[in-house]
């Protein structure tokens, strides 16, 4: 079943040195990777995607790397959104991805005080606890372990099994479950374009 | 009222005004260099009331600093709300924070020019606008700035939960739903019209607004989380510029009082530059 049509750009301008013509559908229940050169505009695209949704049916992880501006502990972070009666939110969600990514044994430092890998988990948490039909990750496993790698991958798995649809941009493909289906964004005649289509094995 | 009392408590509104405004405009550019000073807000404060009093001046009119007020706060209004878009640009915010410090040199030689010009035609020139004070203070001119006050705590409220979790990222915006754009006018609409009431009452105070919401944070912040900050930093702040307040009241030097201001604007510019060097040598 066809779910939605996620984007169809038709456009010359879409950066300045290439534009776009594609059409990409996702179906409910099913992750799509999202692979191509640096600099042929994947982020960009992933930023159309997003602003084509409307706020309450997508979640986004973008790759931007100075997150916080107001460093607190991270314990003050858990309980605001324990406490902050948010919409969509997940807590059970919440709960196991804290704790998974180890981020308990961390609730009294500061966020200044977390190291690249951590504080990409406290990003993946913060954005992965909402409730919603679409995830779009802009290279989630960046920072991340091994071990948080496969934490994510299996978290993604249970969305999946939720019926919900995730669209991911990722050059390290190693930790991607297998029978996902990966699709190459090609440049063609200064236009960006589908390339290959492939599943993961 | 006793003069004294009036004076303290509006020096004590206004440290907590600069405060409050500090805060908002360091969250919503997210850098800690930004505030009313750094980005312009002041100069053109001074150089909008400047137009205003020679104007009041030619056209033979006398309108008392309230109702300055009243009459320029729409044009502050307005700019609170373009200034977002201005922001939203191609420029780098240090090159914004460098033009709005140009721009504050520049209403610099034209407050010196001007007051040339009107001592050399005998005519009297609002010197306290730019090394503000409080020896002028009123029981009307509190009423305003208690007002300015209530209407900043009453948005404070009305945005916490969204002014908390743009606090924590970008990112954050982007999920939960939080309407940048309305949060955006609410902080630089606030910005401005803070810095309007404070510099139309009082005159400037540079640097404050940019100094203290870094001393918020630090005294405040990390236990606290963003109400610690916005609310008890921001009491401690008031208290700070009314003990200073204090300080020029009761040890005049050869009777003559130091305008607050400028003993503030001293301590702010070396707290700046304390500020960059940490940055500098921190890279």
């Amino acid at each position: 079943m066809i779910f939605m049509k996620l984007l169809q750009v038709q456009d010359p301008h879409f950066l300045p040195h290439c534009g776009c013509d594609l059409q990409l559908t996702l179906n409910r229940g099913e992750a799509l990777i999202l692979v191509g050169e640096n600099g042929i505009g994947k982020s960009t695209l992933m930023k159309v995607l997003y602003s084509s949704l409307k706020p309450e049916e997508r979640v986004v992880v973008e790759q931007r790397t100075s997150e916080y501006f107001f460093d607190r502990k991270l314990e003050t972070l858990k309980n605001f959104f324990l406490s902050g009666n948010l919409p969509h939110f997940d807590e059970q969600a919440f709960d196991e991805l804290w704790r998974a990514f180890g981020l308990e044994a961390r609730e009294d430092r500061q966020i200044s005080q977390l190291s690249g890998g951590e504080s990409q988990a406290l990003k993946l948490t913060l954005a992965l606890c909402k409730e919603t039909s679409f995830y779009l990750l802009d290279e989630p496993s960046q920072f991340l372990d091994d071990h948080r790698r496969k934490i994510l991958a299996v978290y993604l798995l249970k969305l999946l099994e939720k019926q919900k649809s995730i669209l991911i941009i990722e050059h390290n493909r190693h930790w991607i479950p297998r029978g996902w289906r990966v699709q190459d964004l090609v440049l063609r005649n200064d236009t960006l374009t589908l390339g290959d289509r492939w599943t993961i094995s | 009222m006793d003069y004294l009392l009036i004076r303290m408590t509006s020096s004590f509104f206004a440290g907590v005004l600069l405060s409050h405004s500090g805060s908002l405009i360091q969250l919503g550019t997210r850098n800690i260099l930004a505030s009313p000073s750094t980005l312009g807000f002041d100069g053109l404060s001074i150089l909008w009331l400047l137009i205003f009093h020679s104007a009041s001046l030619y056209f033979n009119f006398n309108f008392p600093v309230e109702w300055t007020f009243l009459i320029s706060a729409p044009l502050f209004i307005g700019l609170g709300i373009f200034f977002p878009r201005f922001l939203k640009g191609h420029l780098k915010f240090e090159k914004i924070i460098l033009l709005g410090l140009t721009f504050n040199l520049l209403v610099g030689a034209i407050f010196s020019l001007w007051q040339f010009l009107f001592m050399a035609f005998n005519l009297p020139f609002p010197v306290e606008l730019w090394f503000g004070h409080f020896r002028f203070s009123s029981a009307s001119s509190l009423m305003v700035i208690l007002a300015t006050e209530l209407a900043v705590i009453f948005g404070l409220k009305h945005h916490f939960k969204d002014l908390r979790m743009y606090s924590i990222g970008p990112a954050m915006t982007l999920n939960w739903g939080i309407d940048e754009k309305r949060l955006f006018r609410f902080i630089f609409v606030t910005v401005a019209i803070t810095t309007l009431v404070v510099v139309n009452l009082y005159g400037a105070f540079s640097f404050l607004g940019l100094i203290f919401p870094i001393l918020a944070r630090k005294m405040w912040f990390k236990n606290s989380d963003l109400q610690g900050e916005l609310y008890r930093g921001a009491l401690f702040n008031g208290i700070c510029l009314m003990l200073i307040d204090c300080l020029c009241y009761f040890f005049p030097i050869y009777g003559a009082e130091i305008p607050v201001g400028l003993l503030v604007t001293g301590i702010g510019a070396v707290s700046l530059i304390c500020i960059l060097w940490s940055g500098y040598k921190a890279s």
